[in-house]
């Protein structure tokens, strides 16, 4: 995709603050929200093109319902974020410390975007994706993450036990969450660098990934990983890893 | 002849005449299964095979909805989906649970999920997901801004709005101040919140409250709780998705209460240890 059309403001303000040169232009109805005026000067302010357009309810009869009813028509369009190169995604600055995060063919961007979002919130210093029978980063998958997508570097690999031993190369750890692990998330170390690796909303963790973790961790109650949102687990767990 | 349409189709439905079909395999038999929001109507992909068949049958006939056998391009026209996976069910409104029901007989140390406007189905299905894994007592929702149970929550949910007890308020201060003359105190969510969640002690019968995605929880409402926690933050966005701090919390209050039972568990095992002893 060489081109994206996001309709979230928040997204659109990240976007605009981080890289305002792959904005192409701003659309925003009349008298929009607080956050579309936001968004509206910090386009004025980055020197990108914003256009008004004609509010929905001022439209000719019949034409009212080109966009969906609750959403405003306002939108940007923008090229893709750049992905990081796998090494220098594992470098960082502070040795001691960190997470990262590797989603194993993760298929809703809902949920792609929604771990996006958390990630940015907790911190996260990279998320490394796979190519094949993944979700790639889509418009909804960018608006979900509300921004978040800006904020944390990722790389999508078509072979994720490469990428995983280029993490274990890098001196991060390697933490599976699965339901048949034995140690809970609160008994791990908090004292390492951990790659956090969450598998697919059905099949959980391939046996190859698992093969390839340093440690395999569960929640409390037993089958919280398998009955959460794989979203929503992985917020769990990393809370869990920032205690 | 006015009320002759009328009258044929005056069954309620859960939301309109085109959104009253829930579709997907799992969704639908679990809802079958748990047999508590019972399907008027379900329909079987032609292309299924007899067993499967059979199997949606039998639970189907436990329910009293009847079974009808279509194509699978008719069944996507009327579910407005391509992700039926061959079985979709009309279903009638939700059968929200009574409020007094949930707060009366509530387990020894209640812990209730208080959603003051959660307007995305996402979001909303989510966190009733997150309320079964953590073993909620009940949920409470109110009428104002608030996404109904509709076929996209129960599919979010993964089928969990058929074992979480979901009640529906008219007005959720009202029930905020029944909670508390019970002895529940209230929780508020709250990025801007002082107190950490770790530092809060949940210990006690609790109602956390989840406000709306925008604009949080409603002023009255915040005014009724006695503590707002936030889940302490280490990047650059400032805040999470309701959802995802609705799930984060409940993951909380729950591991404080095992570490707590565990503790106390240890304890008396101890005083077991020593007493004989003694003796």
């Amino acid at each position: 995709m060489s081109h994206l059309i996001l309709k979230n403001p928040h997204s659109i303000l990240e976007a605009l603050r981080q890289r305002p040169e792959d904005v192409f232009e701003v659309r925003i109805e009349r008298g929009g929200s607080a956050a579309w005026q936001s968004v509206q000067e910090a386009a004025a302010a980055a020197g990108v093109a914003v256009r008004e357009i004609v509010p929905r309810s001022n439209r000719p009869r019949g034409r009212q319902h080109e966009t969906s009813r609750r959403q405003s028509a306002s939108e940007a369009s923008l090229r893709p974020k750049n992905e990081t190169e796998i090494d220098r995604l594992f470098a960082a600055e502070e040795p001691a410390s960190g997470l990262w995060l590797a989603l194993d063919q993760i298929q809703d961007p809902h949920n792609v975007g929604a771990i996006f979002r958390t990630a940015a919130f907790f911190g996260v210093r990279g998320i490394v994706m796979t190519k094949d029978r993944s979700a790639p980063l889509t418009e909804t998958a960018y608006d979900v993450a509300s921004g978040g997508v800006e904020h944390v570097p990722f790389t999508r690999q078509t072979n994720l036990a490469r990428a995983v031993e280029a993490a274990k190369q890098a001196g991060l750890w390697v933490l599976g969450a699965s339901e048949h692990a034995e140690t809970d998330i609160g008994d791990v170390d908090l004292d390492r660098r951990w790659l956090l690796v969450l598998g697919n909303e059905e099949r959980g963790l391939r046996r190859l990934t698992l093969k390839h973790c340093d440690m395999v961790c569960r929640l409390t109650p037993k089958g919280a990983i398998e009955s959460l949102n794989v979203s929503v687990a992985a917020g769990v767990l990393m809370a869990a890893l920032n205690r | 002849m006015v009320g002759g349409k009328r009258q044929r189709g005056r069954k309620p439905l859960m939301g309109s005449h085109q959104k009253c079909w829930l579709w997907g395999r799992h969704v639908v038999l679990e809802t079958l299964r748990a047999g508590r929001w019972k399907p008027y109507c379900v329909w079987v992909s032609a292309e299924f095979d007899e067993a499967m068949r059979q199997q949606v049958t039998a639970a189907a006939d436990r329910c009293g909805a009847c079974v009808e056998v279509r194509e699978p391009a008719e069944i996507t026209r009327r579910c407005g989906s391509d992700e039926h996976q061959g079985l979709i069910a009309q279903m009638p409104p939700f059968p929200y649970y009574a409020e007094a029901g949930l707060i009366e007989p509530a387990a020894e140390c209640p812990l209730f999920l208080v959603l003051d406007g959660i307007q995305d189905p996402f979001n909303f299905g989510s966190l009733l997901r997150a309320a079964d894994v953590f073993g909620v007592d009940g949920v409470f929702v109110g009428r104002r801004n608030q996404s109904a149970v509709s076929a996209q929550v129960v599919r979010s949910s993964a089928g969990a709005i058929n074992h979480v007890r979901l009640a529906e308020v008219s007005d959720l201060c009202e029930l905020a101040g029944r909670l508390i003359a019970k002895g529940v105190a209230l929780v508020a969510a709250d990025g801007d919140a002082e107190l950490e969640a770790s530092e809060q002690d949940f210990s006690r019968p609790t109602a956390l409250v989840i406000g709306n995605e925008g604009s949080g929880i409603q002023r009255d409402l915040l005014a009724k709780c006695s503590e707002s926690v936030r889940i302490p933050q280490y990047g650059r966005v400032s805040s999470l998705n309701a959802a995802m701090a609705g799930g984060i919390l409940l993951y909380e209050i729950c591991r404080q209460r095992s570490l707590r039972r565990g503790a106390s568990d240890g304890l008396s095992r101890t005083a077991e240890h020593t007493k004989p002893a003694g003796d």
